[in-house]
C-alpha cells in the first residue's frame, strides 16, 4: 500500500471515529447520571483523545491532504462539534 | 496525617493532600505515591466496549459488548485511537504504564471529583517506536483511583496541558518539573 493510500485511510478512520463520538454526546448526556462515577470521570478525561483527533484532522485539512469528500465531511463535523461541545463541558462540570 | 517520621499509606496520603491543600507534599511522599501507582493493578471491573469495536477481533478473540476494563481500554487505544500498534499485548500496555509513572519527569496531580479521590499522572511517552500507533502522542496520562487502589485508564495525549485533568487538581509535581 502506498503512502497516499495509507494517509487517506487514516483520515477516513479519524473522520469515522470523530463523527461517531461527537454524534453520540446527546445520548451520553441522557445516560450519564446512571453511570459508575469512575466511568464518568474516564469518559470526561479521555475526551482529550477526541480533541487530539480533531487537531490531527485540522492539520490534514490545512495541508490539503483530504479528498473533496473528506473535506466536506470535515466541514460537517466542525458544525457538529460546535453544536455538541457544550455537552462535554457540562459533563465535565457535573 | 504524616508527622515527618513515617509516611502514610499512599492512598491515605492522596486523600490527605486533597483534603488539605495547604499541607505540603514532600518529594519522598510524591515518590511513594508514584511508586504505588506504578505497582497498582488495572481495574478489573467489566465495562462497556465502544459500539464500533464490538465484534472485532482482538487479542485472539472477538470483542463483546462488555469486557474487563483492561481489554476494553487496550482495544480502544489500539483499534479506535491508534495510539498503540496492533499486536500490543496487555503486558506491553501495563509495562508502558508503569514506565511512564516512574519516569523522572512524571507530573502528579491529585483531585476529588464524583465522590472519588484520584491521582493523575502525566509523563513523557516512552512507548517503544515499534509499538506506537499512527496517532501516538508525546505524553501518557494515567488515572488512578485512590479509593479502589486501581488504575482506571491510560492513554496518550499530544499535549501535556490539554489532558482534561480538572483545573482545580492539586499538582504535587507539576508538568515540566524534573525531579
Amino acid at each position: 500500500m502506498d503512502q497516499a493510500t495509507k494517509q487517506n485511510q487514516l483520515i477516513e478512520h479519524r473522520l469515522n471515529v470523530a463523527e461517531a463520538s461527537w454524534k453520540r454526546l446527546p445520548q451520553v448526556e441522557k445516560e450519564f447520571s446512571s453511570w459508575h462515577p469512575e466511568d464518568q470521570e474516564v469518559f470526561v478525561l479521555e475526551w482529550s483523545i477526541e480533541d487530539d483527533r480533531l487537531r490531527r484532522l485540522e492539520a490534514s485539512f490545512k495541508r490539503g491532504a483530504m479528498t473533496e469528500e473528506q473535506a466536506a465531511r470535515y466541514a460537517d463535523l466542525k458544525t457538529l462539534v460546535s453544536r455538541n461541545r457544550p455537552i462535554i463541558e457540562r459533563l465535565a462540570d457535573r | 496525617m504524616s508527622d515527618g517520621s513515617e509516611i502514610s499509606h499512599p492512598d491515605v496520603l492522596i486523600r490527605e493532600l486533597i483534603a488539605d491543600p495547604e499541607r505540603p507534599a514532600t518529594l519522598e511522599e510524591v515518590a511513594k505515591i508514584l511508586e504505588h501507582v506504578a505497582q497498582a493493578p488495572f481495574n478489573t471491573r467489566m465495562i462497556g466496549v465502544s459500539a464500533e469495536l464490538v465484534g472485532l477481533e482482538f487479542l485472539g478473540g472477538r470483542l463483546r459488548a462488555r469486557q474487563d476494563s483492561l481489554t476494553a481500554h487496550l482495544a480502544a487505544r489500539v483499534l479506535r485511537d491508534k495510539q498503540w500498534r496492533e499486536g500490543s499485548t496487555k503486558e506491553d500496555f501495563l509495562s508502558d504504564i508503569k514506565r511512564a509513572v516512574l519516569h523522572p519527569n512524571a507530573a502528579l496531580a491529585v483531585y476529588e471529583t464524583r465522590r472519588t479521590n484520584f491521582a493523575g499522572v502525566v509523563a513523557p511517552n516512552t512507548v517503544p517506536a515499534d509499538r506506537r500507533g499512527s496517532d501516538a502522542g508525546d505524553y501518557i496520562v494515567v488515572l488512578y483511583s485512590a479509593d479502589r487502589g486501581r488504575i482506571i485508564t491510560a492513554y496518550q495525549a499530544e499535549d501535556e496541558n490539554s489532558t482534561r485533568i480538572p483545573e482545580r487538581a492539586r499538582w504535587t509535581r507539576p508538568p515540566n518539573r524534573t525531579s
